[in-house]
């Protein structure tokens, strides 16, 4: 027996979603089209049909638990086949970013990343930061002699800054992520509740269905995102890859400089013909392309199908302007142009802050929760399975 | 008059290629005893007809008989004064088409038919119409938006009207509408009900007279002669017209009947209509305590598609409904406001109120669902229970105010039982009947005493005084091929009493059942069939003197023609006939018959059949088809080139409510192995164009078995089929099949006897 819903729309949530991207909400009549046509939808619990009409009554409470939310890819083959034009692909990413806001610890910093009155705030944050670290380290912002950006920031700096913001983005992610299960599963994650090795084998294949993109290639209506998203996904890898290669090494150079020294894999800055360098080199071009892409595409796509939002240009902005002052940063270096190549670098860690520190805030966020939330369905899906049952979705 | 037979075959479309026309020739001039018989390679261009015209000019032709295609072809081609008798032969498509070319059989088939035909045409008289001096007058019934449509209608197209109308006021059931939903493009904006301005526009109209605050208190006569009695302010007024536009609409779905949704048990539940007079009067509130609602859910088809209240979809209750959210959105845009709908209904272009109420108001939640219970709650409030909701398997909303969505009932839906009210009370008053019969008169009299002078047309008919309804209780006789049209001639439905519409529908309709008022007076004038058979001057002759007054054809007449004097014996009113023939199929005398269709003139063509003798094992099958829509099937499967099987010979009836028992006797009395009786689909879903005739067919069936096994003859010899105009493909394996029947069964003994 089906358990009884008590409905209390909330009317707020209606207009959030609507004020988030989701405006042509009201549109849907129900004809399920949308579930029809949409190659993720698993068949047990089809979407985004019944997300539409929960959205449309305000049922937040039923949306908190839908992990659906996050199988979704966008990749508006819903919203192109609607006869009504409500995109529902636009209205699930509202809805995940409101849940991204939901989620997010501290609230206050969802709120802040959502809204594009911050936009100055949001940047200044950062760029007064590194300015204050530089007057305190004592750096200059011009300095002299051939280019080489650890005279204005020193590795040792960086090696404090960044991994301590990251640090407390970590955190945030990890409150988020607790959230965010919490409303999944509708009860708080303790260890004692959780089948770990059924937990494991749901993260394996989550993980190898992102990785390989298999989801995202059943898309049919947009094939260009599945390029545009395969690249951005392994230049970003890369690129983590290469820094953190590249940090191992500096540390070498901090840490037992004889060992380092005349060595060329352990050289720094490495050199261009470094195979860590070419792989980093290799993964920027990815990311640009990636990131070209994407904004080509979001530029050229019909209003009608799928509108891009500030939260949507927020992210792919920041994202872009990362890779492209990264990819000058580097340029100007070995052409040695100092007064291009300081201001540029400045500006590319301002972003890569940007970046990480609000990523859990930003859309940004969707590679863990979306993570996740892709997990926890495998996971759900398989106790149901054991169980023979109605998944545990208990009443809100 | 003289018959002078001229026969004209047809070399063209294959006939010359299939059939020995030279033979046929032969056959005409000798056995049918033709003044001439001429062939042409097209008939039907310029010169063959032209060919005919010339005869009938120089030769003093007055018979025509054609040998080419079916008659539903070339019909205006082969068109000729109205004093030369026409029949045309069907040599393409039920012979050269549909048979093997050049074969023995086919040959016999095609002259089979020749003789059938040249029969036919010496039977046929040239009918004489039915001439009276007749009256133009239109009569309509029903003051509200259909019946203004249709005065304004017929008056403009220069017919003198008269309007009856209940009330006091013309207006009808527009008049309690605060507004109406979008009538005009782009179907956005709510409109004042477009009714103010008919209203005017009847009143000024100097061919229309209005007679309100009026009651019909009799109608006798028919078509052309209608002679109207209408009660006013306590006189009698009486007038004549010539046909009848029945407005009367609707009434609401009687929402005490919905106590499962919770009307009567909480003040708070109202209908739709208790809405709009609250909207009319001032703010909606809720009934308990007069407050704004901050709440609201409408349940649609609230006792509509459901088998247990109105089985079908009243068609305006979606449009209501959202014309009503918006009301209550424009009152209070802070309430909620829930639609619960089993489909939402909006067709065509209003599609466009619907996307409108959805997009403006985020406050209106839509939901297909099943409301389970309506419960009261504290504070005066309700919840509603619904499954299988969009939202949720099962939900529970709380509402301030439930309005419930009631449909249309059509006030002719309680014609039958008014008729058998009075049926009840003649039985009481004439004091002749059986103790079983009075005891029940006396019963059904108690049982409907509520429908005691309710009848609103009153006719004088001996069917009874209103009109009989189909299927959910509307008077049409034949939805599909016939809209307007009621089972009794020269009167005709419109609007929300035809079929559930809106306003805007109900005005298209008027202007249809204008045209059809128009066209009956018309014809009526000239003595002819108004429909189906359009411009049919015959009609039926009773020749009284055998009439046995068994009530046979007067209780049988789909059309209520017939009304009977004191014994019993049958009154004809020519122009209330439709010329189908049920009555002299009904005559078990035989002494009905039309001067062009007679039990003597089809016998005489089933004699014409030749039918081999046994040792040829050329069996012979005759096949009584509807003119309507099993010949035209034959037409359709000759178009596809099915072949047919060679041994059944087709003879068209104007319905197959017109068999007589004397055709299929005298049929298996010659040897014909086999009958076939193919009529239209019956049932509620009838496609009859006479309401019942193959049904009635059908149950003559009974007595044809009697036939039978008088003679000694299988059952299965016989057999009655149902066919639907578009079941072409289904003929040859019918026929197969009932040709292995007759193998079967062997040949009919009665061969060469």
């Amino acid at each position: 027996m089906a358990e009884l819903i008590r409905i209390r729309p909330d009317a707020d949530y209606i207009s959030r979603v609507m004020g988030q991207g989701g405006e042509s909400l009201k549109k849907c009549f129900q004809c399920a089209t949308c579930s029809v046509v949409c190659t993720l939808s698993p068949d047990a619990r089809p979407f985004p049909r019944q997300e539409m009409i929960w959205a449309q009554w305000g049922l937040k409470d039923q949306l908190l638990r839908d992990p659906n939310l996050w199988l979704c890819h966008q990749c508006t083959d819903c919203s192109t086949y609607c006869p009504r034009g409500s995109r529902p692909g636009d209205v699930l990413a509202a809805l995940r970013a409101l849940t991204i806001q939901e989620v997010s610890f501290p609230r206050f910093m969802g709120r802040l990343l959502a809204r594009p009155v911050f936009l100055p705030l949001v940047f200044i944050i950062p760029a007064v930061l590194l300015y204050l670290t530089l007057l305190v380290t004592g750096k200059p912002f011009y300095p002299l002699g051939e280019v080489e950006f650890s005279k204005m920031f020193s590795h040792l700096t960086l090696n404090l800054f960044f991994p301590f913001f990251t640090g407390l983005a970590a955190l945030a992610f990890l409150v988020g992520g607790l959230r965010l299960w919490r409303n999944l599963s509708g009860q708080p994650l303790r260890l004692g509740n959780l089948d770990l090795g059924r937990l494991i084998l749901s993260a394996v294949e989550a993980i190898q269905d992102i990785l390989l993109h298999r989801k995202f290639k059943d898309c049919g209506a947009n094939r260009l995102r599945y390029f545009a998203h395969l690249g951005v996904l392994y230049g970003f890898i890369g690129l983590l890859i290469t820094t953190a290669v590249a940090v191992g090494i500096i540390v070498v150079h901090l840490v037992a400089p004889e060992v380092a020294e005349g060595s060329f894999l352990l050289a720094y800055p490495l050199p261009l013909t470094h195979p860590v360098k070419i792989f980093g080199n290799l993964s920027a071009a990815a990311l640009l392309f990636g990131c070209g892409l994407m904004v080509y595409n979001r530029m050229t796509t019909e209003d009608t199908t799928m509108k891009t939002g500030y939260f949507d240009w927020f992210f792919l902005l920041v994202l872009t302007t990362v890779a492209l002052t990264g990819v000058l940063a580097e340029t100007m270096r070995f052409v040695d142009a100092p007064e291009v190549a300081y201001p540029v670098y400045f500006v590319h860690l301002v972003t890569i802050f940007a970046l990480l520190i609000y990523s859990p805030y930003s859309k940004f966020a969707h590679f863990f929760y979306r993570t996740e939330a892709m997990v926890y369905a495998r996971y759900a899906e398989k106790g149901e399975s054991v169980a023979g049952e109605a998944v545990a979705v208990p009443a809100s | 008059m003289e018959k002078k037979i001229g026969v004209y075959l047809c070399e063209g479309c294959g006939l010359s290629e299939a059939l020995d026309l030279v033979s046929l020739n032969k056959l005409a001039m000798k056995e049918g005893k033709a003044a001439l018989c001429k062939s042409h390679p097209a008939l039907c261009g310029p010169e063959g007809a032209g060919m005919i015209r010339e005869d009938l000019a120089q030769e003093g032709i007055n018979t025509v008989v054609i040998g080419a295609c079916s008659p539903r072809y070339n019909w205006e081609v082969f068109s000729f004064p109205p004093e030369v008798i026409l029949e045309r032969v069907n040599l393409r498509e039920q012979v050269a088409w549909t048979q093997e070319p050049k074969h023995e059989d086919t040959q016999m088939l095609a002259d089979d038919y020749l003789r059938m035909g040249l029969v036919k045409a010496k039977k046929t008289e040239l009918p004489e119409p039915h001439l009276e001096a007749t009256d133009k007058t239109i009569l309509v019934v029903g003051g509200g938006i259909t019946g203004l449509s249709a005065a304004l209608e017929a008056a403009d197209a220069g017919y003198s009207v008269v309007l009856v109308e209940k009330e006091a006021h013309l207006g009808g059931f527009l008049n309690r509408l605060h507004k109406s939903y979008p009538q005009k493009p782009p179907y956005l904006e709510l409109e004042a009900p477009p009714v103010a301005e008919k209203v005017q526009a009847v009143q000024k109209h100097s061919r229309i007279k209005v007679l309100a605050s009026a009651l019909i208190e009799e109608i006798s006569g028919q078509p052309g002669l209608f002679d109207v009695t209408v009660a006013r302010n306590g006189a009698k007024e009486s007038f004549r017209a010539g046909s009848i536009i029945m407005a009367t609409g609707f009434k609401p779905y009687d929402a005490k009947k919905l106590g499962h949704l919770g009307y009567g048990q909480s003040p708070n539940v109202v209908s739709s209509v208790e809405v709009e007079e609250m909207a009319k009067t001032g703010a909606i509130r809720r009934p308990s305590d007069h407050k704004q609602p901050q709440s609201v859910v409408f349940i649609q088809c609230a006792g509509s598609r459901d088998p247990a209240h109105l089985p079908y979809c009243s068609g305006i209750c979606c449009m209501n409904t959202l014309k009503q959210a918006v009301y209550l959105r424009e009152q209070n845009p802070e309430a909620l406001f829930y639609i619960i709908y089993k489909d939402m209904r909006t067709p065509a272009q209003y599609e466009n109120f619907y996307k409108q109420v959805q997009e403006q108001s985020p406050r209106t939640f839509f939901t297909k669902g099943e409301v389970a219970a309506v419960k009261p709650a504290a504070g005066d409030k309700l919840l509603v229970e619904a499954e299988n909701t969009l939202v949720g398997e099962k939900i529970e909303i709380e509402a301030d105010l439930v309005v419930l969505a009631t449909g249309l009932v059509p006030v002719s839906a309680d014609g039958p039982a008014i008729r058998a009210y009075e049926d009840a009370e003649k039985v009481i008053a004439k004091g002749d009947a059986g103790e079983v019969q009075l005891a029940e008169a006396k019963k059904k009299v108690e049982e409907l005493k509520r429908h005691q002078g309710t009848a609103i047309l009153n006719l004088t008919y001996r069917q009874g005084p209103d009109l009989p309804v189909l299927k959910y209780g509307f008077p049409d006789s034949h939805y599909i091929c016939f809209p307007y049209e009621t089972q009794r001639t020269g009167i005709y439905a419109a609007g929300a009493m035809r079929s559930p519409a809106d306003s805007r529908a109900c005005m298209e309709d008027a202007a249809g059942a204008a045209m059809k008022a128009i066209q009956c007076v018309e014809l009526t004038s000239q003595g002819r069939a108004v429909h189906p058979r359009a411009g049919d001057a015959s009609f039926p002759e009773f020749f009284l003197q055998r009439c046995t007054q068994c009530k046979r054809c007067t209780e049988e007449c789909p059309f209520g023609t017939l009304d009977e004097d004191e014994k019993g014996t049958p009154k004809p009113n020519p122009n209330r006939c439709r010329r189908c023939g049920v009555c002299m199929g009904a005559c078990p005398e035989r002494i009905v018959s039309f001067a062009n269709y007679s039990v003597d003139m089809i016998g005489s063509m089933i004699k014409a059949i030749e039918v081999p003798e046994e040792d040829e094992e050329k069996p012979r099958v005759l096949a009584l088809i509807c003119e309507n829509d099993a010949y035209p099937t034959v037409d359709m499967a000759a178009l596809h080139r099915l072949k047919l099987n060679p041994y059944i010979r087709f003879i068209p009836l104007r319905c197959l409510g017109s068999i007589n028992l004397v055709w299929i006797a005298d049929a298996l009395a010659r040897g014909i192995d086999g009958i076939l009786l193919i009529g239209c689909k019956y049932g509620d879903d009838y496609q009859c164009h006479y309401i019942k005739g193959s049904e009635l067919a059908n149950r003559r069936m009974e007595n044809i078995k009697e036939t039978l096994t008088k003679l000694v003859l299988e059952s299965e010899r016989v057999r009655v089929e149902q066919l639907a105009i578009n079941e072409y493909d289904k003929l040859p394996a019918l026929f197969t099949e009932f040709m292995e029947t007759i193998k079967r069964v062997g040949p009919n003994p009665y061969k060469g006897m």
